[in-house]
């Protein structure tokens, strides 16, 4: 008996030791929290080599998706933050982070050497992590993140059931009704779906919806919504979520579409089971895996309202802040610019195929992804908004939506519902 | 006559109920390795139902050389282990103290137990952090495992209470008699005799830890510490850009393996000890 | 009760110290956190604003949401108590009376449990989805292309889905018990009572349910505890679509948990457990009565 506990004490203490040895080793090193799976590869090459290049060791630990958040917020609240990590969710989520003291200012980096690092950016990717004077978060200006990619949000089509239903596979669709005509024509005609997209994952329907939201009512009707100005009930909101109903009651959309998750949808059109779609540019990467000799494009979005330009969420994929709290700070930083440099960007872009956040890269780009970077004065993304819609709007907003296409509800029937969850919303501020 | 007729007819549609049920059963399991035996892009066509083209082993031998999967198999090996191990015997301590000793409170700490079988923290990661990482325990192999004992606590703790309160108070009184301290009579009498609830409490621990990921991705920020379901996941996603689907089923069939091994060695325990009126309330 | 001297108290409660010293930091500590967040609206980083009971004021009375996600999860413990553990109890049955292949079923019928919800979810998913449609393939094969739907996206259907999916993967941990059960009762009773007579159904309800009714219990109260708090399965199975159809009320937790709604997800989590344990004790007291 007296063995056995006094076996079992020895076993628990070493095991204590080996704790107290790992926390020994920590000691010179730069550690980088993020969630990019697929990246994690290349990125554990990238810190091999900056090793070999200058001594200090770098760490790349990745953390999925669904746990990520819950990992930063509580390692913020422990103040045990790395010293670099990637911040996942919305303007209104970073601004939090910097105003609670965690996020380092880079702009005097950005700016040094004549803004040397700064002009080194593709505009739209840098301005996602600008706060600019005035901002409604109340965050004082500034550039506090690095972009370590681009990314934009198009319209897809597949060339060659394009050409089958009898329209040149040089031009597509450029409005609404031509666009539902031909996904229409590829039903009956093919056998295939007109549209699919990965709305299981709700924010793609925020992303389409605003889109044409802009379309239709123009940005300045857009923000003035989000301020409150503008009813959710007004007729142009109503005709956005008709454009839902419309390709509901077209037959166009895939079936399962709301439970979808974006890589169903990714295979469905990587397979050509349907005309269009509607990704971001991640999607060249699955596509080129799933069907090498897929022949699509990048559409631009076929237009809906005549006065106003439709707009394309685009912007920096994945950045990365600089943790206040760390003494390593400013080995971060110099890890940072390299990391950014054209040489790194390009490997990444080469193993990862997904778009550079630095310019001068353009010749390894490969032809498909750069299609994402088409139509660039449409680029716009809520992180460049003047203010973002409350997240529980946002929620009725995709619930709405949702039940546009079961069936369960009217466009009109939706405004109302979102209207009253957008009024309750302005009463608690 | 006609009686063992309807007899064997009434067998025949029992046999056919059971064997159809345990064919679904049997289904999935199927299906994992069926899918884990071909390739990729055959699988992304096909959502792995149809037999494949090449039966191939490489998704096995890619998870242990590209997916470290031994270094991850030998982390949960040793959580579950321990974990396992340090549930019993906390559990069976604190069983045995809320069926049969007397002390103040005693009814209250049991309740609490109960209720937090019931009430679900959601936010609890937060203080969980703080705290750990306050005693130094973040991190740690050891901080783990204590976080998966306290996962089992209260069902192990009810099971054990339930199957102390069947235990006829003589034998205890035997050995009081004898000169028998609380701590012997519990090693000695109780712990032994509670063999059966012991085999339900190692399963259901086991299965619970050994599939466990989303608290370790919490403690754990050294991937060298992670189980093998991180481990698991981690490479499934590590093909740029798509799932490999057919890996992640290579894996998972190899991780239901130890599982399925714990399960049969202990399920002649779990007979018995439900059979001599473990769990009845 | 007489309690002994406190130092035999305290020797006594020594017993249950480790277990609750682990509990009070992992559970206790935690959980006075969370019922502090559940007065506030917002999450940590997000700050925190003071607002009181509002948040259980508007769990109860306004969220339509919460209780129709609450509805969900009770749904399924409804279908999980009649339809799974009814075929639990059918086939523990089965098996107690071909006692020489019995050994094999009790081995098959829990791999269920044994894989995670989340290669199950993945699955049936693959099973279901509309294309390529294996499981509709199938009813057109035997004939019964009647019964082919859209089993996860059509709204009617999704949480049933769901409900039936979880039943079969979890009716395995309720044979086991039950077939233990069973096989506690000794067969001289069924013996004797065939002397006196008795034909089966007669011996079902008077001899095996009444010596079953303690098992039986256990088996409701663990199968509400584990069908309420589900939540690896309707994620990966409908992510909690079609249009919510299938956000049981954990998954509606989480969720909430993910907005930064960190506050209100605490509140729900409270009134959840608070439900439960209503439950439970109504069971306890119901379960009293029948002890025999």
């Amino acid at each position: 008996m007296k063995r056995f506990l006094f076996a079992g004490v020895c076993l628990l203490i070493s095991l204590t030791g080996c704790s107290f040895h790992k926390a020994a080793e920590d000691k010179a090193e730069i550690v980088v929290w993020h969630w990019m799976s697929d990246r994690q590869s290349a990125f554990q090459e990238l810190a091999k080599k900056y090793e070999a290049e200058t001594g200090i060791r770098v760490r790349f630990e990745v953390f999925p998706h669904g746990v990520y958040s819950q990992k930063i917020n509580a390692a913020a609240a422990a103040k045990d933050l790395p010293e670099l990590f990637g911040i996942l969710g919305d303007k209104k989520l970073f601004s939090s982070f910097i105003k609670a003291g965690l996020v380092d200012d880079l702009t005097f980096y950005m700016n040094e050497n004549n803004h040397r690092w700064k002009n080194s950016f593709i505009d739209i990717s840098l301005a996602f992590n600008t706060f600019d004077k005035g901002n409604s978060y109340g965050v004082p200006p500034g550039i506090y993140a690095v972009p370590i990619d681009t990314m934009g949000i198009q319209f897809l089509y597949n060339k060659s059931l394009l050409a089958k239903i009898g329209v040149s596979p040089d031009s597509p669709p450029s409005n609404w009704e031509d666009f539902i005509k031909d996904a229409k024509l590829a039903v009956d005609k093919l056998g295939v779906s007109g549209f699919v997209c990965g709305w299981g994952e709700n924010w793609l329907i925020y992303c389409l919806a605003t889109d044409y939201a802009f379309n239709i009512m123009g940005q300045d009707k857009f923000f003035a919504t989000l301020r409150g100005e503008v009813p959710y009930t007004d007729h142009d909101w109503i005709k956005v979520f008709s454009l839902f109903e419309e390709m509901r009651d077209s037959g166009i959309l895939a079936p399962g579409i709301i439970t979808m998750n974006n890589k169903e949808a990714e295979q469905i059109f990587a397979s050509g089971r349907s005309l269009f779609s509607f990704n971001g540019s991640w999607g060249v990467n699955t596509y080129k895996q799933m069907n090498p000799s897929l022949r699509y494009s990048v559409m631009p979005p076929p237009q809906a309202g005549r006065d106003y330009p439709v707009k394309i969420w685009a912007g920096a994929g994945s950045s990365f802040v600089v943790s206040r709290l760390s003494s390593r700070h400013y080995e971060a930083i110099r890890f940072l610019k390299w990391l950014t440099e054209k040489d790194q960007q390009v490997f990444l872009v080469e193993k990862t195929r997904n778009l550079p956040s630095v310019k001068g890269c353009d010749s390894k780009v490969s032809v498909s992804m750069k299609q994402f970077l088409k139509n660039s004065k449409y680029f716009t993304h809520p992180n460049l908004w003047p203010l973002n819609e409350d997240s529980r709007v946002v929620e009725a907003i995709n619930i709405g939506i949702e039940k546009i296409i079961i069936g369960e509800k009217t466009p009109q029937e939706t405004a109302v519902d979102v209207d009253k969850v957008k009024q309750l919303r302005m009463e608690r501020k | 006559m006609k009686d063992k007729a309807k007899k064997t007819f009434y067998l025949l549609i029992i046999h056919i109920f059971l064997i159809s049920v345990a064919l679904s059963c049997v289904f999935p399991f199927l299906w994992m390795i069926n899918a884990s035996l071909k390739s990729n892009t055959e699988f992304v066509s096909d959502y792995g139902f149809s037999l494949p083209h090449h039966f191939s082993l490489v998704n096995y031998i890619a998870a242990f050389r590209d997916g470290h999967l031994g270094m991850f198999f030998l982390n949960s090996m040793l959580y579950t282990f321990f974990g396992v191990l340090g549930i019993v015997i906390i559990s069976s301590l604190a069983g045995y103290a809320v069926s049969r000793l007397q002390f103040r409170g005693r009814n209250f700490i049991f309740a609490l137990f109960l209720a937090a079988m019931m009430i679900p923290i959601p936010a609890a990661f937060v203080p969980l952090y703080v705290l750990l990482k306050g005693v130094g325990l973040l991190n740690t192999r050891l901080g783990y495992i204590l976080a998966m004992i306290n996962v089992g606590l209260s069902l192990s703790i009810y099971l054990y209470k339930t199957f102390f309160d069947q235990i006829p108070r003589d034998l205890e009184d035997a050995a009081r008699i004898d000169g028998c301290g609380k701590l012997r009579i519990w090693w000695y009498v109780m712990f032994p005799l509670a063999r059966p609830a012991t085999g339900v409490v190692v399963i259901f621990n086991a299965l619970n830890v050994w599939n466990e990921f989303v608290l370790a991705l919490l403690i754990f920020s050294k991937r060298g510490l992670m189980p093998l379901q991180v481990g698991l996941m981690d490479f499934a996603s590590s093909g740029v850009g798509l799932t490999q689907y057919t890996v992640l089923m290579a894996g998972l069939t190899i991780a239901s393996l130890p599982i399925i091994v714990v399960y049969l060695v202990m399920q002649k325990h779990i007979i018995k000890g439900i059979t001599s009126g473990a769990l009845v309330g | 009760m007489n309690y002994p001297s406190g130092r035999e108290q305290f020797k006594s409660f020594s017993f249950v110290l480790p277990a609750f010293a682990i509990f009070a930091f992992f559970y206790i500590m935690p959980f006075f956190y969370t019922f502090w967040l559940a007065l506030h609206r917002g999450s940590e980083i997000s700050s925190l604003g003071f607002v009181g009971l509002s948040n259980f004021r508007d769990i109860l009375f306004h969220d339509k949401e919460w209780w129709a996600s609450v509805g969900r999860s009770f749904y399924i413990s409804f279908w999980a108590l009649t339809f799974q553990n009814f075929l639990a109890f059918i086939l523990a049955l089965a098996v107690d009376k071909a006692v020489r292949t019995g050994k094999i079923y009790r081995v098959v019928f829990f791999l269920l449990p044994v894989l995670s919800e989340i290669i199950i979810g993945l699955l049936v998913r693959n099973l279901l989805v509309p294309y390529p449609g294996v499981f509709n393939h199938f009813l057109h094969q035997i004939g019964l292309s009647s019964l082919a739907h859209d089993w996860l996206n059509n709204p009617d259907f999704a949480l049933r889905t769901l409900a039936f999916t979880h039943c079969w993967r979890g009716f395995g941990w309720g044979f086991i018990i039950l077939l233990a059960g069973l096989q506690t009762i000794p067969q001289e009773l069924y013996e004797a009572s065939r002397v006196d007579g008795a034909n089966a159904f007669q011996r079902f309800t008077k001899i095996t349910v009444p010596l079953l009714m303690p098992v039986i219990f256990l088996v409701i109260i663990l199968t509400i505890l584990g069908t309420v708090q589900v939540i690896g399965l309707p994620m990966a199975l409908t992510r909690g679509g079609p249009a919510g159809k299938t956000t049981v009320s954990v998954l509606k937790i989480l969720n909430d948990l993910n907005n930064s709604h960190a506050g209100y997800a605490s509140a729900e989590g409270l009134v959840l457990g608070f439900i439960l344990i209503c439950v439970s004790f109504s069971l306890l007291k119901i379960s009293k009565k029948f002890k025999p």
